[in-house]
């Protein structure tokens, strides 16, 4: 009980831990896996999108750059290719005859000496000629010629969309003085396509003078002036871009000319703010890219004169990054979302993946692991596979199994030892009852004892009688063997002398064949006489049958000589016997008087031993009053025992298994035989472990219920059996101190020396067979007593 | 034996002998056993009957004599009927005699298993022999006849047949 509160306050003090991380991260496996999963793809795509994403969106910008770039230096090849233009035409003009010819007219008061034309028929088709050009650049605003001193000749301008001629009085010289105009000096000092800007003309009216001298054999004689409107121009050339605003501007980053997109026409103030900063960057770079305050600027330098070296002027291209940067912005939102999708499939998939693959097995084990700690151990976990998680399973299958089968177990083995407590009660009331049954035993034994001392002292006196008369039987005995051997000599006497009668008879047999021969000699004799021989021949015939006759007789007293032999042979080997008969009689009977002196002897002893006895009775009963108050004693331990196991019935009462019939019969009290549960067992599931069987007879082995039969009468603990399991081998000791086992071995070995062991064995079986309570007990301890 | 001994002392009758007078003479044959089996001469032609003794082996003579004994000084030849029957010979023992038979005026010894009696045989109880119960061998013509009496069959054998040979043998010897 102590190991199951620490497991609970162990376990307690995890789940508080794990609670703490269980608020941070979910309070179950899925979503702390999920938690994992999403941090770990959110890590990866957003590195990958890092890595990837920056070379891309840098990439894009490049190439929103380089459209920049591109947009602005194609308005500075059209700027370029537009002034060119211009300056052919200024060259045009210089080169007309118009002009040249109206110059010398009006210098030559009025009419041309070379032709004789009239200035003002110069100035007439001048004038066509002029509106000619005018009408082809719309970007021109005045095209004019001056004259040496500056005096405008021949001007046609443009005034609001509509083309004027705007020359003075060529004769009185009325016309306009633009002698103090800067690109006047620098034009007539023969500076041909000089390009002057005049910058007094801003926002949109700026004006660029494009000048070249009229030249011809005595010199310089007047300039050519077209005058640019960059308004227009900026009109007419620059890219016309929505998203963009084209400038020009000069080396101090004022604009000349603009061209603003739709989208950013409104923010032209915000355009115009990083110009200054364009300005300081353009003059050390002469073509490139500017970044600054929302705005990028690409600038791309101008040569409004034909010439390279000039870089004052620059056609700049700016647009704001959120447009010029909105397909990379939509490159990463689309990235981003498209991210957002996969990431979120996945981490949908995962999580059905490891509710599947992970979570439902685990619940499933856990729903068993519930159920067995709520104390129900008939669940299994129905788990496939062969993963981890689906061993689990099968160990806590396989834990539930040996759990339940040592659980029914133990509820079994409880049982038997309540029953079997109760039969030890019951026996050790029966024992003391036997106790008292067996002083009374003793007594009459005590006197039986006595009886039996008397017996044997007369069997010694009857012994050494039968001594005196095993003697005297020796001695005839002998007197018979000397007689028998006397016998044996006449028998063979008698055969010596039936061998001399036969070495008569046959003398008397040759004699008889000899008178035979001479009977037959006679009757042939006779023969040979005739009739004088016949009476010789009746002689000879009674002589003859006289001689058969004595042969006959010879021949009988043979054969009655031979039987004669025979018989005295016989009777000489039946003597023979006789004498070895008697011989062995003798040693017999010799034997049987040393056996029986010998008897004589053991039956003192015996008497000796016999009192020896009586004195161990007493002991006996002693011992057994001993016996009575310890079988008390046992039964009132027996009784406790069997609450206790009651008690642990009672406990495991709480716990389903999944074998109720076994447990059923188990149950069912100290009434019950112990080995029915344990066949029960036996005839049980196939999975119910085979090796717990034979574990379950040990309870009731005979060791262990000898150890409680010998419970010492001292031992009035009650609480532990561990103590009780320590004083069992006290009564054999007790005993020994008291002097019994050594007197009891020391009697037995006094007995087995006087070779009588049935008397000494009887009074056991006599002791065992008076206990009706001997099956309960241990039959070596028995023994012992 | 006794009854026997009667019958002899019967047939040696006085009045018997009257009654046969001198022919009766020739109807005595002596008996003599050989191989269990009794054999008879005629007792006109035994000289003598004497215990076999040692005989004297004589080189070439036939193969049935035994050779020639002492005889009181005379100088007789041997011969064993058992060879000279065909059977097997055997030792000589003390029932073992020799009839000494007179055969053309010379002694000729026949030596016997044993010698039996004197019986006296009339013509008609003779049963002839050489109708053959024994075929074509030499032994027919020394058998005369079988007498059938009280104590079983008797052969008679033809002295003259039976020593023919030795006579031969004894003429040439003589020459």
């Amino acid at each position: 009980m102590m190991n199951q509160t620490d497991v609970d306050d162990d376990s307690r003090i995890r789940a508080s831990r794990l609670g703490g991380l269980s608020r941070t991260f979910g309070s179950s496996i899925q979503a702390r896996l999920t938690f994992l999963l999403v941090a770990v793809a959110l890590i990866g795509s957003g590195v990958n999108a890092w890595f990837g994403g920056t070379s891309m969106a840098d990439a894009l910008a490049d190439g929103a750059h380089a459209e920049l770039r591109s947009r602005a230096a194609g308005d500075a090849g059209h700027l370029n290719v537009a002034f060119a233009d211009t300056r052919a035409d200024a060259a045009l003009v210089t080169s007309m005859s118009a002009a040249a010819g109206l110059l010398r007219a009006i210098e030559n008061s009025g009419v041309d000496p070379e032709d004789g034309s009239t200035a003002e028929q110069w100035r007439s088709r001048g004038e066509s000629l002029l509106l000619q050009l005018m009408k082809l650049k719309p970007y021109y605003s005045a095209v004019r010629v001056l004259d040496g001193g500056g005096r405008e000749r021949l001007a046609i301008e443009r005034s609001s969309g509509s083309l004027r001629v705007a020359s003075g009085d060529p004769i009185s010289g009325s016309g306009v003085s633009r002698s103090s105009s800067a690109y006047f000096a620098k034009a007539l000092r023969a500076v041909p396509g000089h390009v002057h800007v005049n910058t007094s003309g801003m926002k949109g009216a700026g004006v660029i003078h494009v000048a070249a001298s009229l030249r011809d054999s005595s010199g310089t004689t007047g300039i050519a002036v077209i005058e640019v409107s960059f308004a227009r121009l900026a009109e007419e050339v620059l890219d016309m871009d929505a998203t963009s605003a084209g400038f020009v501007v000069d080396g101090a980053g004022i604009p000349f000319a603009e061209r603003l997109g739709d989208e950013v026409a409104g923010e032209r103030a915000d355009v115009l703010d990083g110009m200054a900063v364009l300005a300081s960057h353009a003059s050390a770079q002469a073509e490139g890219t500017l970044e600054e305050a929302g705005w990028v600027y690409s600038h791309v330098p101008l040569s409004l004169s034909g010439r390279e070296d000039e870089s004052e002027w620059f056609a700049v291209r700016a647009a704001p990054t959120s447009i010029l940067f909105a397909d990379v912005a939509d490159y990463q939102w689309t990235v981003a979302i498209l991210l957002c999708c996969v990431l979120g499939a996945l981490i949908v998939a995962s999580m059905w993946m490891l509710r599947r693959l992970v979570v439902a097995p685990i619940e499933t084990c856990l729903a068993t692991i519930e159920q067995v700690a709520s104390g129900d151990l008939t669940g299994t976990v129905n788990v496939q596979g062969d993963d981890e998680i689906a061993r689990i399973g099968h160990a806590v299958t396989r834990l539930v199994e040996h759990f339940s089968g040592t659980l029914g177990m133990v509820s079994s083995t409880a049982g038997q030892v309540a029953s079997g407590s109760h039969d030890v009660a019951n026996s050790s009331r029966a024992l003391a009852d036997n106790a008292a049954q067996s002083a009374a035993s003793l007594e009459e034994m005590s006197a039986t004892m006595e009886q039996i001392a008397s017996q044997t002292r007369q069997n010694a006196d009857h012994a050494k009688e039968a001594v005196q008369l095993a003697s005297g039987a020796r001695d005839n005995a002998e007197a018979g063997d000397e007689q028998m051997q006397s016998m044996v000599e006449s028998m063979r006497e008698i055969e010596d002398a039936s061998q001399n009668i036969s070495r008569i008879i046959k003398v008397i047999d040759e004699i008889a064949f000899q008178t035979n021969l001479l009977a037959l000699n006679a009757a042939v004799e006779a023969a040979r006489a005739g009739t004088h021989g016949k009476g010789f021949a009746v002689v000879a015939e009674e002589v003859r049958s006289l001689a058969e006759r004595s042969a006959q007789a010879a021949r009988e007293t043979t054969e009655l000589i031979e039987g004669s032999g025979v018989k005295v042979e016989q009777g000489r080997n039946i003597a023979e016997k006789m004498a070895e008969s008697l011989s062995s009689i003798v040693e017999s009977v010799s034997q049987a008087a040393d056996l029986v002196s010998e008897i004589a002897a053991a039956s003192s002893e015996q008497a000796e031993g016999i009192s020896q006895v009586n004195a161990g009775l007493i002991q006996v009963d002693r011992v057994t009053q001993k016996n009575t108050s310890a079988s008390d004693d046992m039964s009132r331990a027996a009784a406790e025992l069997e609450d206790q196991a009651q008690s642990v019935r009672a406990s495991l009462g709480g716990f389903q298994l999944p074998f109720e019939n076994q447990f059923g019969i188990a149950q069912q009290g100290p009434t019950s035989p112990p080995n029915t549960s344990s066949s029960g067992w036996s005839s049980s599931d196939a999975a119910a472990p085979s090796t717990a069987i034979p574990a379950a007879s040990p309870v009731i082995d005979d060791d262990d219920w000898g150890g409680m039969s010998a419970i010492d009468d001292s031992d009035d603990e009650e609480d532990g059996w561990g103590v009780r399991a320590t004083g069992v081998d006290t009564p054999q000791e007790v005993l020994a101190d008291e002097g019994w086992g050594g007197s009891g071995s020391s009697e037995s070995t006094s007995f087995d020396d006087s070779g009588d062991e049935g008397g000494w064995g009887e009074p056991a079986d006599s002791a065992r067979s008076d206990s009706p309570s001997a099956d309960g007990l241990d039959d070596s301890d028995f023994g012992r007593y | 034996m006794n009854e026997e001994t009667d019958q002899v002392e019967g047939e040696v009758d006085p009045s018997d002998a009257e009654l046969d007078g001198v022919a009766g003479m020739d109807h005595r044959y002596m008996t003599f056993e050989l191989d269990h089996q009794f054999y008879g001469i005629e007792l006109a032609s035994v000289q003598e009957i004497v215990r076999a003794q040692r005989a004297t082996q004589v080189p070439d003579v036939p193969s049935f004599v035994r050779g020639v004994i002492n005889l009181r000084g005379t100088v007789v030849p041997v011969v064993d009927v058992r060879r000279r029957m065909g059977m097997e010979p055997i030792d000589t023992d003390e029932r073992t005699c020799v009839i000494v038979c007179s055969f053309r005026g010379e002694g000729i010894g026949l030596v016997v298993d044993s010698v039996c009696d004197v019986v006296q045989v009339t013509e008609e109880e003779i049963i002839e022999s050489s109708s053959g119960h024994t075929e074509g061998g030499g032994n027919d013509e020394m058998i005369r006849g079988l007498v059938r009496q009280d104590d079983g069959v008797k052969i008679l054998l033809n002295l003259d047949e039976v020593l023919a040979d030795l006579g031969e043998l004894e003429s040439a010897t003589a020459a």
